[in-house]
């Protein structure tokens, strides 16, 4: 397949970096950062395979990309982001004309913080059972029959517990809010290089 | 009102220990540990008043009316219902129970380590993650709340153990009864009762 260029398109390839995203923190081992013959390549397979992006087909075309094309799981990812906004609103079925095209970065990002954890922990502490009885040996048969009446404890001793026992879980309804606090809260003390420090880009 | 006795319950009330429940270790301020004349009175007031009210309401009676103790009032309570369930028809009348035994009954605490749980809450090294187009788009996710988080479960969580809630674990606490006393019978009671009170 052919592939015709303006003239600009083709003196932009020349000269631009054409490799690097995020002001070079990102490279990608098989792919630059614009549209080149091998993704317009890719692009036209794609949608000859599963027609114009939807939410629907998102898995499919990164399945295709991967196992098809040979690419990572990160350049799978961007392309089907770049293709979904080139094929947005738009049936086109020819992507030679995006050649030399930017693609607009797109992949994971992490931002290193502190998790707000919670567990329950079990002990034991001093403490009685009370149950009305007629007698001793009642309240023993009481007592093996869950027939009682309270249980409680002498709360001002110290329970014993083994905290190493402690099942955590992330406190998830308050993880999201303290993240979004902490950006906030960073960018209103103007700490943004703090925050771009803590931020890496998974490849 | 007049009571007639028998010649056996009028004996009865001469010579036996009228006062004490459990060999001595229950005595009551107002009340014997038999069916005196004031106790077949009250019996029945109760009757007459109260027949088929619920427990708490005829403690209540027998405590507002009688002036006598919470544990005076469900001690006769409990004999009060004992008489009757033993009677179904109406063919009898309170009198007959003068000089009758009361049958103990009270409240018993036994001593044991009672489970409790608590929430405690802490901290660990982890991250948020999400898929973004530039680190402006990404703080933009996460100031939204929509990234992921993430745990490095290598590292140890920081937790103030001190600041526990604790509450009682209360199916524990029944299963651990349950087990307990099933230890203890009849040829072993000397330990059981290191540990039980009657209040």
């Amino acid at each position: 397949m052919k592939i015709k260029l303006t003239e600009g398109q083709y003196n932009r390839l020349l000269v631009e970096n054409d490799k690097t995203f995020l002001a070079g923190k990102v490279d990608f081992p098989h792919i630059g950062n614009k549209v080149n013959k091998f993704i317009v390549k890719l692009f036209n397979y794609i949608h000859q395979k599963v027609g114009t992006f939807k939410r629907t087909n998102n898995d499919e075309i990164r399945n295709i990309i991967t196992r098809d094309f040979g690419l990572t799981k990160g350049e799978a990812e961007l392309l089907v982001h770049n293709y979904a906004n080139f094929s947005h609103d738009i049936d086109i079925d020819d992507f030679s004309s995006y050649l030399g095209e930017p693609l607009e970065f797109y992949g994971e990002l992490k931002f290193n913080t502190r998790i707000p954890m919670q567990a329950y922990i079990s002990g034991t502490m001093d403490g009685y059972i009370t149950g009305h009885a007629t007698s001793v040996d009642d309240f023993i048969d009481k007592l093996e029959n869950n027939n009682w009446d309270d249980v409680d404890s002498d709360w001002d001793d110290d329970v014993e517990y083994y905290p190493e026992d402690a099942e955590w879980d992330v406190d998830v309804d308050y993880a999201g809010d303290r993240v979004a606090d902490e950006i906030r809260d960073l960018r209103r003390q103007g700490d943004e290089d703090d925050i771009i420090d803590r931020i890496e880009i998974v490849e | 009102m007049k009571i007639k006795l028998t010649e056996e319950q009028y004996n009865r009330l001469l010579v036996e220990d009228d006062k004490d429940f459990l060999d001595g270790a229950i005595n009551f301020k107002h009340i014997g540990n038999k069916v005196s004349p004031f106790i077949v009175k009250l019996f029945n007031i109760i009757n007459e008043k109260c027949k088929d009210c619920p427990w708490d309401q005829v403690v209540g009676i027998i405590k507002n009316d009688f002036a006598l103790t919470e544990e005076e009032a469900t001690l006769l309570t409990y004999n009060y219902n004992n008489f009757r369930a033993h009677r179904p028809n109406d063919e009898w009348t309170f009198d007959e129970a003068l000089g009758e035994p009361l049958i103990y009954y009270g409240k018993f605490l036994y001593d044991t380590a009672v489970p409790v749980h608590g929430r405690v809450y802490g901290e660990i090294s982890g991250w948020a993650e999400g898929y973004a187009t530039s680190y402006e788009d990404f703080l933009e996710v996460l100031q939204n709340g929509e990234g992921d988080v993430v745990i490095d479960w290598n590292d140890r969580v920081d937790a103030e153990l001190y600041d526990v809630d604790w509450d009682i674990d209360d199916d524990g606490a029944m299963e651990r009864t349950i087990d307990d006393a099933d230890e203890y019978d009849e040829d072993n009671m000397e330990e059981f009762l290191n540990r039980v009170s009657i209040g």
